[in-house]
């Protein structure tokens, strides 16, 4: 118990100080160059980041439980993101209440999935509950296609924004940073003070050992399978609000999701988390300094990079779910 | 059946060309992902990457075999940067080739004055040859592809590529080396992959990376093979018979929606027969014609 605290506080420290080197390096740039766009970039590709991590976090936890990547994850996304834009269009309800529906809704989609045809091919092996959930990714994205049309969406809110030293802080970003914050805490607190977290842990760590002590995995697998997609329907709200979104656009969401969960080490919740920041903020520098075609190729290039020098990611030390 | 389209003109010989092409996917997918175990899911990165070096080759005026070969070669370029996956377990390398053709398209349309963007690239042809040229070529590869699996099949190699398929600790234990056999099985499917996309697009005559790089260039492979029966010869050609005669029947009625079915049945194979067709017909023949000694009922 003392080691892991000890762990945790390591941990933190280190983060805290990549974080300030990253931000002294960079003042010091906009020291030179005499301007806030630095600064703004950082903020918006930081916010990014976290938006890329909340997903990721959903992504670490199924695989962390069943061991399956759910290449449908994206299309939960877009789920996720088209019923805030119909609650948005037909109701004039906020993406921010629409989060309440939302979650459960695609909380119970992902015990149906999960229970209906993930569970089942488990036992099976390790391709065929790959190829069911690239199966249903192309189910989802083209039954989207059918019943939305493939017409480019987006929610356009207004919130204002706030304006500090120059650089501008829309109030929508604050606001979902405190969404994001939020459900990153509630994830935390559910998995280490609950029964039931403590059983999905439990699972994870050991899915045999978990089922002697009285853990049913097949519920727990279905259980954080479900958490994961209403995870991946959170952050479609989210996503709605700031870029627009056509059916064929869940596969760049996973996309970044698996690339965030391998840089922080994958099945590491927190690491994902952390994963998604550091890729939203390359994502955004680079862009920055090279232009935006470059965008979808730096999280590819940044897998890459990881699975070369340190296949089991940034943060694999500190990994104990 | 060799000299069909000499006597028939259009439809069937598209019909043809159509099956070899898949046939040709789907069997050298079927290396990889059958033998050796490692479900590729971007093999429509090796097939535009293929169309376009063929493409650009052709237009440099090279002749049209060398074209066709360096169409190969440059997929198995491609097929490189997907090594440092190996290192891990399979999901890794499928999840990285997953995004592969993305990122592809996004090259491809970014490199405007190598491949001029998503205007596309118009191919010369000569219009005497072309169909025979088109025929003859996806003819010999499918057949080529289908030979070499055979060759693998009954060779040594096939059983390194089942022991890395089946349990990858105890084959690296028995001294076989894993990522030598998987790079193998990879660099031949990339290759055929390749050589297939060139002979597209000069049966196209036009390409664009919205076509070539298109998702369903990725899933068709898997499909053809996870329905006939992965790590066999058979199964490859029978899926891909059957997803001919689906692709055709789909495109007369629902049109662009047959994702949504491969899908579908995707789903619905591997819940209930994870062998395949040609696993499951196997199965039935066992079941109600061979007694438990392996002798066949009257």
């Amino acid at each position: 118990m003392l080691m892991r605290a000890n762990m945790k506080y390591k941990q933190i420290l280190l983060v805290t100080a990549i974080i300030l080197v990253i931000l002294v390096a960079i003042s010091y740039y906009a020291a030179i160059t005499q301007s806030s766009t630095i600064f703004q970039v950082l903020f918006n590709s930081v916010f990014t980041g976290a938006i890329y991590g909340l997903l990721a976090v959903g992504l670490a936890l199924i695989f962390g439980v069943m061991k399956v990547i759910n290449i449908c994850h994206g299309e939960f996304v877009l789920l996720g993101a088209y019923t805030a834009f119909w609650l948005y269009v037909l109701l004039g309800l906020s993406p921010f209440i629409s989060i309440f529906l939302a979650f459960p809704v695609l909380f119970c989609i992902g015990l149906l999935i999960s229970k209906g045809l993930i569970n089942r091919a488990l036992k099976y092996g390790m391709d065929q509950p790959l190829l069911i959930a690239f199966g249903l990714s192309l189910c989802l994205q083209n039954l989207i296609k059918i019943f939305w049309t493939a017409t480019p969406r987006a929610i356009i809110t207004s919130f204002g924004t706030l304006s500090i030293y120059g650089v501008t802080f829309p109030v929508l970003y604050l606001l979902m940073i405190c969404v994001t914050a939020f459900m990153l805490f509630a994830l935390g607190l559910f998995l280490t003070k609950t029964h039931i977290g403590r059983a999905i842990r439990a699972v994870a760590m050991d899915a045999e050992a978990a089922s002697l002590m009285g853990v049913n995995p097949d519920r727990i697998n279905m259980f954080s399978y479900a958490l994961g997609a209403a995870l991946a329907a959170v952050t479609g709200t989210l996503i709605a609000m700031i870029y627009p979104f056509d059916p064929a656009s869940g596969s760049m969401y996973i996309n970044r999701a698996f690339a965030s969960i391998v840089l922080g080490g994958i099945g590491y919740i927190p690491g994902a988390f952390i994963g998604g920041i550091i890729l939203g903020t390359a994502e955004g520098i680079s862009s920055l300094f090279l232009g935006d075609a470059v965008r979808n190729g730096v999280s590819y290039l940044l897998f890459l990079i990881i699975l070369i020098f340190k296949p089991s990611g940034l943060f694999s030390k500190y990994r104990t779910f | 059946m060799t000299f069909a389209f000499l006597f028939v003109k259009g439809y069937l010989f598209t019909l043809l060309f159509l099956i070899y092409i898949y046939i040709a996917l789907a069997e050298s997918w079927n290396i990889l992902g059958g033998y050796a175990g490692q479900i590729c899911l971007g093999a429509g990165a090796f097939f535009g990457t293929g169309a376009y070096a063929f493409a650009l080759c052709l237009l440099d005026g090279l002749p049209f075999i060398l074209c066709l070969i360096i169409g190969g070669i440059a997929a198995l370029g491609l097929a490189v940067i997907l090594i440092p996956m190996f290192k891990l377990r399979g999901i890794y390398f499928s999840m990285g080739s997953l995004f592969l053709p993305e990122i592809l398209k996004s090259l491809v349309l970014n490199l405007k004055s190598v491949t001029r963007g998503a205007s596309g690239l118009i191919l010369p042809i000569n219009s005497a040859t072309h169909t025979a040229y088109c025929y003859f070529i996806s003819l010999f590869i499918a057949v080529g592809v289908t030979f070499i699996s055979y060759m693998i099949s009954k060779s040594r190699i096939r059983l390194a590529f089942e022991a890395v398929r089946e349990d990858e600790n105890a084959a690296a234990s028995l001294g076989v080396n894993i990522v030598k056999f998987k790079i193998i099985a990879l660099l031949l499917t990339s290759f055929f992959c390749g050589m297939a996309g060139g002979i597209y697009a000069y049966q196209m005559v036009y390409i664009e990376p919205y076509g070539v790089f298109e998702l369903s260039w990725s899933v068709t492979p898997v499909f053809m093979s996870v329905i006939g029966g992965v790590g066999s010869i058979i199964g490859p050609l029978v899926g891909a018979s059957i997803y001919l005669f689906l692709s055709q029947a789909i495109a007369t009625s629902i049109g662009e929606m047959n994702l949504l079915v491969l899908g579908l049945l995707l789903i619905i194979v591997m819940l209930f027969t994870p062998q395949g067709v040609t696993g499951a017909l196997r199965n039935i023949y066992k079941k109600y014609f061979v007694t438990e000694r392996g002798e066949s009922k009257s």
